[in-house]
């Protein structure tokens, strides 16, 4: 609400000079359709009356039209143009000695900068403008820097060097009787006295704003301070009175129709309800709020669509008008039927021969997608447990602490988000389809959603540094994420078609023993045959070799202490080799083959492409796993057998 | 000095977290955050940060990459790092051609993340696997078309790093490998991501860079 304020001191004054220097009827009109809000068609305007005010050597409706350009620019989000345009006004200003406009432009860039809270470019500005204004004596000038340069002190909690400036402002005005003006100045004066805490103040200059905007029939500027005191009422603790005061802002809002008003008061509105222990009536109207905030943004972006639309539209339509104006075209358009026509008889006839193809394309795609199929519901059973983890480990946290909001509010955060994904994970039935097809959507939720979480708990720990009991499980739930992220990179990277080739195996092996060695602060010495054959995989093969060389590289890590990691792989004699060795502490094997589960899958995964899975340790010296698989194996789906 | 980073993302917690990350730590400021694209156009030019972390996939508006082309444009000088929640390398190498200068996945870890701004910050840029096979497809169809002038083509250093990057290999080893400081390696890579971007610098725009400034 503040900049709507801010912006209309800039506004208006330069509608008024508009009118005092009775300018070209089409930037009258142009400012007109600017303050509907019909920011581009007041640009149109504006650029076809610039040619026409150059041409008649008019600079000073020159400035008036480079400056509401301006104001048009920055309404639209453009602030380079914006920049520009004022820019331009200050030089011709100053090229024809016209200060009151490059005063104005001044003020505006100022404006610009403190709308993006550059607040010492924003001041600087404000204060050159006012130095110009004193040598004209322009009275409204001095007293509008004085009040935004207010504006930029109170957001930099300067409240003693705000009140100054505010105060000043009000003197001017009060001298010019310029009531519209006052009534925001004593407002403004509210809003510091509130924040200084001095409620009997603040509510006393909100007051004397309303009464002057009362009789003045700005609707506005009535609700807003109605909402203002309320407000004050609420830090007072009379809630009552604060939701009387916001219910009567309400009512105002939906007079006016104003989106802001309204979605103000009921964020008011359900805080105080909340406040008084009224929490049902506080969560409804927070609904409300959250609802109407959406919906102006929605409105918004559709307004923005809808007048994209329309210069689409219009510009076909005339396209159109003129081309189907010629019969010279309507007769390229009968021959491009014909030749449609054609190709379409074609197409069909083509079609029945290819249709015994496709039968038989069909069965490989059918084997294709059950292979894709066993993959999804694999990761999808993955990141269930995983999630149900995080969910279980978040609320576990939230038990232990007490009084800490802030941290608090990030476990809430990791316990709903951690939630939300699993029903995802769970309810929806296309969701394995989804990740089958590799659709985008509900892997970027999911995603989306695991970042959500792993930097809740990077900021959850930071927080609970200190709190041993806590950090572990914080920890837990980071480590946790970050594996889910892990898998469903692999995910991807399995169901990518792109990848099924050998060279893309080898290459991913390294990269993920690189990376992962890496992390770990151990150099690996990684001696992997640069140049591999150019070979297509099945997509089994490349997965089941790709997931237990990880999970071997992680086991050894994990378990074996090691400081040393050797990592060999070649192509020799049509087969492909992998040796995988540390130097670490080693196990017995007899002891792990009876209870080791991990092992045994591994060790299926390879076997049932038609490889080799052997194993060997030594205690105190190390372990050494080697994978071997021919090479038409890896690339011929026959020789396999499905586990 | 302090490395001044924006962040634009849409979600609310992600860009809460990456905000208060670099702020809570010394040598990094977050001097803005922003919801979408749109709202960044207007007020970045006027911030000038050293480093925008940029959401790849930004809900509302223009997308990350139109935003970061868009951007690169104005202001040359302004690193851009994608955030991305996946390695999805399509999208990752159209941003590189639309000047983002690296790219960092959401869930990295957050040391990662700062050494990310950092690397960018000086001038590195880091390059996966994936990506660089696509940088060399790249190449190696423009130059079939013969659509590079002497300037765009990689010289055979570069090309020989790309090789290696696109076979997994690390700058550690990659330096090794050609007798090379890991610097020179990453200032190589620096200069193929140059080669990538397509131009469209204006020169009507930098009048306002100078004026932001």
């Amino acid at each position: 609400m503040r900049y709507l304020m801010l912006l209309l001191l800039a506004i208006s004054s330069l509608c008024s000079s508009a009118r005092e220097l009775n300018a070209d009827s089409l930037t009258k009109e142009a400012i007109k359709l600017f303050n509907n809000g019909d920011y581009n068609k007041s640009i149109d305007l504006l650029n076809t009356s610039l040619p026409l005010a150059t041409t008649n050597k008019d600079k000073k409706l020159q400035i008036i039209i480079y400056n509401n350009l301006g104001n048009n620019y920055c309404n639209i989000g453009k602030t380079i143009e914006a920049l520009n345009s004022y820019q331009q006004a200050i030089s011709i200003a100053e090229e024809t000695g016209n200060k009151r406009g490059a005063c104005s432009a001044i003020k505006n860039i100022g404006a610009l900068y403190s709308d993006i809270k550059e607040f010492d470019k924003a001041l600087a500005k404000f204060n050159e403008a006012e130095a110009i204004g004193i040598t004209i004596n322009d009275t409204a000038t001095i007293a509008d820097c004085a009040n935004n340069r207010g504006i930029i002190y109170e957001q930099q909690k300067k409240y003693p060097e705000a009140l100054a400036e505010y105060k000043k402002a009000l003197t001017l005005y009060e001298a010019t009787k310029a009531e519209e003006r006052m009534a925001i100045l004593f407002n403004n004066l509210g809003i510091v006295y509130k924040y200084l805490k001095d409620y009997d103040q603040s509510i006393s200059y909100y007051q004397k704003s309303l009464a002057i905007s009362e009789k003045l029939g700005n609707k506005f500027m009535v609700a807003a301070n109605l909402s203002n005191i309320g407000n004050v009422y609420e830090m007072l603790g009379d809630y009552k009175k604060a939701i009387e005061l916001n219910e009567k802002g309400l009512k105002t809002g939906f007079e006016i129709n104003s989106s802001e008003l309204i979605i103000e008061t009921y964020g008011n509105l359900a805080e105080e309800y909340s406040k008084m222990g009224n929490y049902q009536k506080g969560y409804e109207l927070y609904k409300k709020y959250t609802t109407a905030k959406d919906s102006l943004m929605n409105m918004e972006k559709s307004k923005q669509m809808a007048e994209i639309q329309t210069k689409y539209d219009t510009e076909k339509k005339e396209k159109q008008i003129a081309e189907m104006g010629k019969t010279y075209y309507k007769m390229l358009a009968v021959i491009g039927i014909l030749t449609l026509t054609m190709i379409i008889a074609f197409l069909l006839f083509s079609r029945l021969q290819t249709k015994q193809k496709q039968k038989r394309e069909k069965a490989i795609a059918e084997a294709e997608y059950n292979e894709r199929l066993r993959i999804a519901k694999d990761v999808h059973d993955d990141l269930g447990s995983g999630l149900s983890k995080i969910s279980l480990m978040a609320d576990l946290a939230q038990r232990k602490i007490s009084g800490n909001e802030q941290l608090s509010f990030d476990l809430a955060s990791i316990s709903e988000t951690s939630h939300r994904l699993a029903n995802i994970n769970q309810n929806k039935s296309e969701s394995t389809d989804n990740i089958i097809t590799n659709e985008p959507p509900i892997l970027d939720d999911i995603n989306a959603g695991l970042s959500v979480i792993s930097k809740s708990a990077d900021s959850a720990a930071m927080k609970a540094q200190g709190n041993i009991l806590l950090g572990y499980e914080i920890k837990q739930i980071s480590a946790m994420s970050r594996e889910l992220v892990d898998n469903m990179r692999d995910l991807i990277w399995v169901l990518n078609p792109e990848n099924t080739t050998l060279d893309q195996l080898v290459t991913r092996l390294r990269e993920y023993c690189g990376e992962y060695l890496d992390g770990m602060q151990i150099e690996p010495n990684l001696d992997f045959q640069l140049i591999v054959p150019e070979l297509k995989i099945t997509r089994e093969g490349q997965r089941n070799v790709f997931l237990t060389v990880k999970e071997t590289v992680n086991n050894s890590i994990k378990h074996s202490g090691t400081t040393e990691m050797d990592i060999k792989l070649s192509v020799a004699d049509n087969e492909l080799n992998i040796s995988i060795a540390d130097k670490g502490k080693g196990f017995d094997l007899q002891l792990i083959n009876k209870n080791g589960n991990g092992l045994r899958n591994m060790k299926q995964r390879i076997e049932s492409i038609g490889g080799r899975f052997t194993l060997n340790s030594v205690i105190g010296q190390g372990t050494e796993t080697t994978i071997t698989i021919s090479l038409n194996k890896l690339a011929n789906p026959k020789n396999t057998t499905k586990v | 000095m302090n490395i001044k980073v924006a962040v634009i993302e849409d979600q609310y917690e992600t860009r809460n977290m990456l905000a208060i990350l670099v702020n809570g730590t010394s040598g990094y400021e977050c001097i803005a955050t922003f919801e979408d694209g749109e709202e960044a156009l207007v007020k970045l030019p006027l911030l000038l940060p050293d480093v925008v972390l940029v959401d790849i996939h930004l809900q509302t508006g223009i997308s990350g990459i139109e935003t970061v082309r868009q951007l690169k444009t104005l202001l040359p000088s302004m690193h851009f790092i994608m955030c991305t929640s996946l390695e999805d390398s399509d999208n990752i190498f159209m941003s590189l051609q639309a000047g983002a200068s690296g790219y960092i996945t959401k869930s990295s870890q957050p040391t990662k993340i700062l050494e990310a701004i950092t690397d960018v910050y000086n001038g590195g840029s880091p390059m996966s696997s994936q990506i660089a096979r696509k940088v060399i497809n790249f190449f190696h169809q423009s130059e079939k078309e013969k659509k590079n002038t002497e300037l765009e083509k990689l010289s055979t250093r570069e090309q020989e790093i790309l090789q290696y990057l696109s076979k997994g290999y690390r700058y550690k080893e990659i330096a090794g490998l050609l007798f090379i400081n890991i610097e020179t390696v990453r200032k190589h890579i620096h200069n193929i991501y140059d080669k990538l971007k397509v131009n469209s610098r204006t020169d009507a725009l930098n009048k306002v860079y100078a004026l932001g400034k």
